[in-house]
Order: C-alpha cells, then sequence, then structure tokens
C-alpha cells in the first residue's frame, strides 16, 4: 500500500432533520478498485452515492480523490462519471449526442470528439451507427448507452447506481459479467451501489456493507462469507443468507434452544468449544451449505420439514428447528431421508456465534 | 434549489396576480360597504349595509339571484351527464384520435364567449336553422322560442362549459385502471351496473371537481346570458354589470358581486368538504 | 340482439354530443360564406363578398390590430412570468407551492365580470382607465393562469435527474439550462404562448370594461355592434376566421405538444 488511498471518505456525516442517513462514515478505495456499497434499502448508500458525485452536500467530513480534496466541488468540476438508476439518458438528443455530451462540456471538437463516441460505444459493446433515439432502444441497450457517456469522459472514478435492478433476470447475469469485463478493460476506479448481494459478490474486489447509515464490514467478498463480522451481515450475504438460529448456553455440551429443548450437539459444535460461558444468549450462524439432512445419528438437530424448492442443481429444503425456520441447501443428486421429521447435522468446524443483543461476533469464535 | 433563488423567480408572477387580481377584490369588499346615493355619483365612504339590505329587500334582485343560481344548478347536471360517456370513449375508445377529440372538446373554451354564442343565436333563432329543420320535418307548425328565455340560455351555458366538465372527467378516468372495469364485467355486471358500482365511485373528486367548475363559470357568466337572453333574462353577472358600467353605482355593483362571491365560496367550500370526506372514506 | 342496440347507442350518443358542442362554430364557419345580407346557415349562395369587406373596413381592420398587438405582448409577458415562477414552484419545491398555485390559477375561478368591476374603479382613482398599460396588465393577468398551468406541468415532467446527469458531465448551472432544460420546455413554451395569445384574443368580459375608447379590441367591437345593430354579415366573416384559426392552433397544438393540461 503506497501512499494515500485513491479516494479517501473522511467522517462523512448527512442528516435530514431528526433522521442520520450517514454516521460519520471512513473509506478507503484503491485506485482501480471496484467497490460495492452494500445495504437494504435506506442504509444511506444512495446517499453516500450522491455525496460523492457532489449532488448532495454533506452536512460535516471530507472526501479527497487523487490526492486533492473535492468535498466542496460542484458536481461539474470533480470528473467524476455516473451512471443513474433509470439511465437518465437525454431524450431530445440522439445516441451519439448523449454519448458526446460530456465531450462538449470539456470542449472537444469535431473529429476527437467523434473518435471518443466511437471508443466508448464499442466499449460497451454497441454499434458505433446507432442513430435513434433513447426512448427507441431497449432497457439493456439504454443502459450501455449510459455507460458509454459517462465513461466517455475518461472520468476519474466511475459511480453505478444500482445498475442491475432495473434489469430482467437474464439480462442481469449477462450485464454483470460484463461490467466487470468492462472494469478489467478501463481500469477506472468504480463504486457500485446495489441492495443485490450476490451482484456485490460477483463482481466487488471490496464489498463495504452498510446498514442505518453505518459501515460493518467492509473487506474481500470471501472474506464478507467465511468471516461475518455481525449477524447482520451473516443474514444478508449468501444465496440464500445465512440461518441464524436463537440459542443460550445452558450447560457446557448442551444448548437451549427457543422453545426451552435441549440440544448436545458434537464436541466441536459445544458451548465449551466456543468459549461461551453459561447463561449467554447467542446466534449462531449456520450456513445453509454447511448443513447435512439425516435420518439419525448423535448430535443432529431435530427438525421438521415444511417445504422443498429444486433449484436446478440443489434443493432447498426448509425446516423448522429449534423454534426458527431454517433453510438447507443440498446437491439435489443427494437423497433425503425421508420426513418430516428429521436431524440436522452443522459442519463440523468451529461455530461461528453472535451475541443476541449487539449481534456482534462473539470474539471466542473469531477464525 | 437556494430558497433565495425560488423566491426571486415566484416573486414577479405572485407580486402581479396579488396586486393586479386579489388587491381589487379586497377594494370591492371595502367598497360593497360604502354607499352612492341613487342618481348622483357622490360617494358616502361610512360604513353602511344598506347595498345589501337593497339587494334583499328588492325582488328584481333576489329574483336575478334566484334564477342565476337555479340556472347554474341545471346546466351543472346537464354538462356531467352528457360529459360522462364523451370523457369515457375518448379515455378508453379513441385511440389515436384522441388528442384530436380532446382539442375539439376544450374548443369553446379557447374561442372565448362570444363567437361560439353567435352561432348559437343563428341555430336557435325563430327563423334559424333548428327551428327550420323541424318544420320541414313536421314535428311544429310554428317557431319554438329558443332565444331571449333560460331554455335559450341554458343550452348556451352548457355548451360554453361543457370543456370545464370534461377534462376533470377524462382525467379522473385515465386514473381509473381498465382491469377495474374488466374485473367487475368478469364478475358479472352489466355495463351500467360498471358505472354505478366502479367508474362513478372512483371518479367522484373528477366529478366534483368538474362540477364546481362550471356551476361557477355559469354562476358568474355574463356574455352568454346578455347575447343569448336578448335582454330578458336576469343573470347576477348582467346586473352587476348593469350597475357597474350604466348606471355607474360602484358600491352597489360591488354588493352584488361580493354576493356572487360568497355563493362561489360556499360552492367551493362545499366541494372541498365532499372531496375530503371522500378521500377520508376511501 | 340487445347487446348489438346498446353498442350502437354509445358511439352515436358521443357523436351527438360532440356535434353539439362543435355545432355553434361550425355554423358561424360555414354562415360566413353566405352571399347574402343577413346571418343566415345554412348559406345559400356562396360568396367571399363578406370576408372581403371585412378586410376593407377600416374599424376593424383597427380592431384586430388592437387585438393582436395586445395578445402578443400580453402572451410573451404572461409566459415568462409564469415559466419563471413555474420553475422556482417545481424545482425549488418550496413550502408555499400550493398557496402560489391557488393565487396564480385564481383567475380561472373566480369571476372575471366582479375582478374586472373592481379593476376599473381602481384604474378610475390611479388614472389607467383608457391606458394601453392598464389594458395590458388586465390582459397579462387573465392569460397568466393558462401559461402557469401548461409550464407547471411541462417542468415537472421533466425528469430531475437529466439535469443531475448532465452537472456529473460537467455542465454549468446556465449549460444545463441551454443544453437540457430549455430545450424539453420548449414544446411547453410554444403551447403557452399560444393559448395565452388565443385567451387575451378572444377576451370579452374583461376588455369590455376595462379598454377606453382608444383600445377596442375586435371582441370588443364585435360585442357591441351586436348589442346596438344586431349581427351583421361582417362580423360573422371575421367571427369565422378567428373560430378557424383558434382551431388550427387549437388541433394542431393539441397534436404535437398536448396542450389538453
Amino acid at each position: 500500500m503506497t501512499g494515500s488511498p485513491y479516494l479517501r471518505i473522511r467522517s462523512v456525516q448527512k442528516r435530514y432533520g431528526a433522521f442520520t442517513a450517514l454516521h460519520g462514515f471512513d473509506l478507503d478505495v484503491e485506485q482501480g478498485a471496484f467497490v460495492a456499497l452494500l445495504g437494504p434499502s435506506g442504509c444511506g448508500k444512495s446517499t453516500l452515492l450522491q455525496i460523492l458525485a457532489g449532488l448532495l452536500p454533506a452536512d460535516q467530513g471530507e472526501i479527497h480523490l487523487a490526492g486533492s480534496e473535492i468535498t466542496k466541488l460542484p458536481p461539474w468540476r470533480r470528473g467524476i462519471g455516473l451512471v443513474f438508476q433509470n439511465y437518465a439518458l437525454f431524450p431530445h438528443l440522439s445516441v451519439r449526442q448523449n454519448v458526446r455530451f460530456g465531450l462538449d462540456m470539456l470542449n472537444f471538437t469535431g473529429r476527437e470528439a467523434e473518435a471518443r463516441v466511437d471508443e466508448a460505444l464499442a466499449m460497451v459493446g454497441l454499434d458505433p451507427n446507432l442513430t435513434r433515439r433513447p426512448a427507441e432502444l431497449s432497457g439493456g441497450q439504454q443502459q450501455r448507452v449510459a455507460i458509454a457517456r459517462a465513461i466517455a469522459i475518461r472520468p476519474r472514478m466511475l459511480l453505478l447506481d444500482e445498475p442491475l435492478s432495473n434489469l430482467d433476470a437474464v439480462l442481469r447475469n449477462k450485464v454483470r459479467l460484463e461490467l466487470r469485463e468492462l472494469h478489467n478493460r478501463t481500469g477506472i476506479t468504480t463504486v457500485m451501489v446495489t441492495h443485490d448481494q450476490a451482484e456485490a459478490l460477483a463482481t466487488a474486489d471490496r464489498i463495504a456493507v452498510m446498514e442505518s447509515g453505518r459501515l460493518l464490514q467492509y473487506e474481500p467478498p470471501e472474506a464478507l462469507y467465511r468471516s461475518p463480522a455481525t449477524a447482520f451481515v451473516a443474514g444478508f450475504i449468501g444465496s440464500p443468507p445465512s440461518n441464524l438460529l436463537p440459542l443460550s448456553a445452558d450447560t457446557a455440551e448442551t444448548w437451549k434452544l427457543q422453545g426451552g429443548q435441549a440440544w448436545r450437539p458434537v464436541a466441536a459444535l459445544s458451548p465449551a468449544a466456543a468459549g461461551v460461558p453459561n447463561g449467554t444468549a447467542c446466534l449462531m450462524a449456520l450456513r445453509p451449505e454447511r448443513l447435512a439432512v439425516r435420518g439419525t445419528g448423535e448430535g443432529g438437530l431435530p427438525a421438521r420439514i415444511t417445504a422443498i424448492e429444486f433449484v436446478g442443481g440443489d434443493r432447498l429444503v426448509h425446516v423448522e428447528a429449534g423454534g426458527s425456520r431454517l433453510t438447507v441447501r443440498m446437491p439435489a443428486i443427494e437423497p433425503l431421508p425421508e420426513g418430516p421429521d428429521v436431524l440436522l447435522f452443522p459442519s463440523a468446524e468451529a461455530p461461528l456465534l453472535f451475541d443476541a443483543s449487539s449481534g456482534r461476533r462473539l470474539e471466542s469464535t473469531r477464525h | 434549489m437556494k430558497p433565495t433563488v425560488t423566491a426571486l423567480l415566484v416573486a414577479p408572477a405572485v407580486v402581479l396576480m396579488f396586486g393586479v387580481f386579489l388587491l381589487p377584490f379586497l377594494f370591492l369588499v371595502v367598497l360593497s360597504f360604502w354607499y352612492q346615493t341613487p342618481g348622483s355619483l357622490s360617494l358616502d365612504t361610512n360604513f353602511t349595509l344598506a347595498n345589501y339590505a337593497r339587494i334583499l329587500g328588492d325582488s328584481y334582485f333576489l329574483g336575478g339571484l334566484w334564477t342565476t343560481l337555479w340556472l347554474s344548478a341545471v346546466v351543472t347536471v346537464i354538462c356531467l351527464v352528457l360529459s360522462l360517456p364523451l370523457a369515457r370513449w375518448i379515455v378508453r375508445r379513441a385511440g389515436r384520435s384522441k388528442g384530436l377529440l380532446i382539442g375539439l372538446s376544450i374548443l369553446p373554451l379557447v374561442c372565448g364567449a362570444l363567437l361560439p354564442t353567435l352561432g348559437l343565436v343563428n341555430l336557435l333563432s325563430p327563423l334559424g336553422f333548428i327551428n327550420g329543420l323541424l318544420k320541414s320535418m313536421g314535428i311544429i307548425k310554428t317557431s319554438l322560442p329558443l332565444l331571449g328565455n333560460v331554455l335559450g340560455v341554458a343550452i348556451g351555458l352548457v355548451q360554453a362549459f361543457l370543456p370545464l366538465m370534461i377534462l376533470p372527467l377524462i382525467t379522473a378516468i385515465e386514473g381509473i385502471p381498465v382491469d377495474y372495469e374488466k374485473a367487475a364485467m368478469s364478475l358479472g355486471a352489466p355495463r351500467l351496473q360498471v358505472w354505478r358500482r366502479v367508474l362513478l365511485p372512483l371518479m367522484l373528486p373528477g366529478i366534483v371537481a368538474g362540477s364546481l367548475l362550471v356551476f361557477c363559470a355559469s354562476l358568474t357568466a355574463f356574455v352568454t346570458p346578455q347575447v343569448l337572453g336578448q335582454g330578458k333574462v336576469v343573470t347576477f353577472a348582467s346586473l352587476a354589470y348593469q350597475q357597474a358600467a350604466l348606471v355607474l353605482d360602484w358600491p352597489f355593483a360591488s354588493a352584488l358581486a361580493m354576493v356572487m362571491l360568497a355563493f362561489l365560496l360556499l360552492a367551493g367550500a362545499l366541494g372541498a368538504f365532499v372531496t375530503r370526506s371522500l378521500a377520508r372514506s376511501a | 340482439m340487445k347487446r348489438r342496440w346498446t353498442d350502437l347507442a354509445w358511439p352515436v350518443a358521443v357523436a351527438a354530443i360532440l356535434l353539439f358542442l362543435l355545432a355553434p362554430i361550425l355554423v358561424l364557419i360555414f354562415s360566413a360564406f353566405d352571399g347574402g345580407n343577413i346571418f343566415r346557415f345554412p348559406p345559400q349562395n356562396y360568396s367571399l363578398r363578406w370576408f372581403e369587406t371585412a378586410f376593407g373596413h377600416a374599424e376593424y381592420r383597427k380592431s384586430l390590430w388592437v387585438s393582436t398587438l395586445l395578445g402578443l405582448i400580453a402572451s410573451a409577458i404572461a409566459v415568462t412570468l409564469a415559466s419563471l415562477a413555474a420553475l422556482g414552484l417545481v424545482r425549488g419545491r418550496p413550502g408555499y407551492r400550493f398557496a402560489v398555485e391557488v393565487l396564480l390559477l385564481a383567475p380561472l375561478t373566480l369571476p372575471l365580470v366582479v375582478w374586472a368591476i373592481a379593476l376599473l374603479s381602481i384604474y378610475a382613482q390611479i388614472g389607467l382607465n383608457g391606458t394601453l398599460p392598464g389594458l395590458l396588465l388586465a390582459h397579462v393577468t387573465i392569460t397568466l393562469p393558462f401559461a402557469a398551468r401548461i409550464m407547471i406541468a411541462t417542468l415537472g415532467e421533466i425528469d430531475p435527474t437529466l439535469e443531475a446527469a448532465a452537472k456529473s458531465l460537467g455542465a454549468t448551472p446556465f449549460r444545463v439550462f441551454w443544453r437540457v432544460t430549455l430545450p424539453l420546455a420548449l414544446p411547453g413554451l410554444l403551447s403557452s404562448t399560444a393559448i395565452a395569445f388565443l385567451v387575451s384574443f378572444n377576451d370579452v368580459v374583461v376588455t369590455t370594461l376595462i379598454a377606453g375608447a382608444g383600445w377596442i379590441t375586435f371582441p370588443v367591437r364585435a360585442f357591441s355592434r351586436l348589442r346596438t345593430e344586431g349581427i351583421d354579415p361582417t362580423t360573422i366573416a371575421i367571427g369565422a376566421m378567428i373560430v378557424v384559426f383558434t382551431m388550427a392552433v387549437v388541433i394542431v397544438g393539441q397534436r404535437l405538444l398536448k396542450l389538453s393540461r
């Protein structure tokens, strides 16, 4: 890590009356990185994006880009490309005129401007001879034009606001890949806002998980998956996300479940192994892919199958166990024991436990 | 946009409207409490209710008020009945000619009060087209009196203010997804029931808005009653005009105007009340 | 059998209502072509005689000139004021927006004849009666609501993210206005100017009371002639031309620019 990061966000705060959209937010982004701001609606990610673009003023804090402070700069001086969720293509201009707009603002002329337009359109896979008006294009094409328009000016940073949310499911996967490829080719530092965790996991180098205006965890996708910092992150990441089983440590070997029943798992999953004192209420993260379903066995969690979904190569088995609803993901090939009463066996690794009230990961269970 | 910029942008229009449009009304209120002796032009600026007393006491003026009120009510109802099918047709069935039909529907409004009325004079006169047609078809022997009476005025007012009813109704129907009608029909409702149970209830805010516009416009209409009534139909607006422009008794004209305003405000309040209770029960 | 009857009844009823709406206007237009000395419909011998007379008549020419001049100036002022106000209301979204809108649209709901009386007496006090500025002020006031209605709707339809996009692409506020907002608002500007002109041109009530002898507009002249001499064919001819002109503006405007707000 040489020198200061390319994008530095420090203590940015934004309040709307009594409601705080962003609490003293800090974030660093390396040059050329692809970062996702991930979180549910209302977590502040779009607000942060607007502040980065200069379309919204921050109440407090500083933003530095490529070494210079841009906090007070108006949007037209920041040199940041923005792709809006609804594309915001100018309806009264043709496709080429749209892409050329930013170049016009930079006073590019004639041949040079047209060359840049061709280059941008080619980069997003559109025919440079596209003469239609934006309204006549399909959603996917409109989005490409929006991206071409933003990169034609060779911005210092690219901001994407929920780029895939308006596309249908099939197109979404295709464009997801193309976004990543585009980033690899251009090397532009990119910040993408999304509420879709699968999208973030697939495309980003690092993901900033946000909730209620705060940064919860900022790490590469696999780290987020393997080692979530809070129960919220665990319950948000993954397809499907992790199950969270409420229980409390009863004795050194047994847990007490929500309904009052006792569960005596294998030794590796006992309260003693996790270092949890008796009486502590926690949430145990059980990844759907790491749960086995069997008819018999020692240390299994009693469960009742309520529904089974077939999703191509896998099966999603929905159960009720310990007073909660859990989901198990298993290959469709594997046989399922005769239900509806079965036993669940979490894989025997060190368990992931979170404090039931704060959601923080319990230190003793850190990997 | 900063608040000061907003205020600067809005200010010129607001100042104009307030100064040139609203203030005169306020002046009217004051003027209506002053007195001008009939026959002279001297103005007595002491507060007095004499003008209002005169209106309420004289059957000529009361008669004019009454005529104006029920005429406006009748015109409003007729406009509503005629506009409903037209509005629905334009929204649901017109397809590409929708814009054209809307344009034609608002034409009387934009042409002003006078010109369509002239055409109507010809149509309704004893030697005019309608009487001629009915005679040649053998339906009547002598001409029907369609001018110089409330019938002619009513026809003129309906024709003039139908656009005021059509536009809000069009907006109202556009706000009702056609799926609602289809759902009702698939559940077995015949067309009349679709109107009664689905369309009309959902259109009520629009109906109230349109009715209010037509009623207020009819109440204060001036040119149409003058031309079609040929001086024999006394409406409040023509009374006010007489007093202002001919008799030059401005305080009294103001009092007449204030009475008109009072009814307008009453109608407006009624409309607001109905709309609000509709919203609440929704 | 019953189904077919009701299916036919609706379009017939609708056509009848439309005919009722437009009949007087059509009568006016067609009877202008009648060569006789009276106002006759249906026209019996076709002739352009009254149109020729209309153009030859100095009085009418003058009143048409006054109407046009007044209409042009009043609509220009009204559209400018309305556009500025609409910009403030739509983009600034102030708390007083509803109140201002009600104020701007007030002439549409309050009685013009009442207002004209009041204005007349105030003008008499301050010496504006019979003057062009006084008349102009009145015309701007009655056309402003139409312009405001159209401009508020037009500006409200322009997606604000378009302006944000332009800013992010390097456009200063002036360039945003010039290259994005103005082109998109142009249809609204044109249609509000057209409507404002028509409303001013065709106004009878206000102008009858406010205009002095020196500034008689065409509708006022026609109206006063109507009450003294009855309807004469010259008036009809001019009226027909105005109506056709109005119709053309409304229909073209509706197809291109959607005036029906």
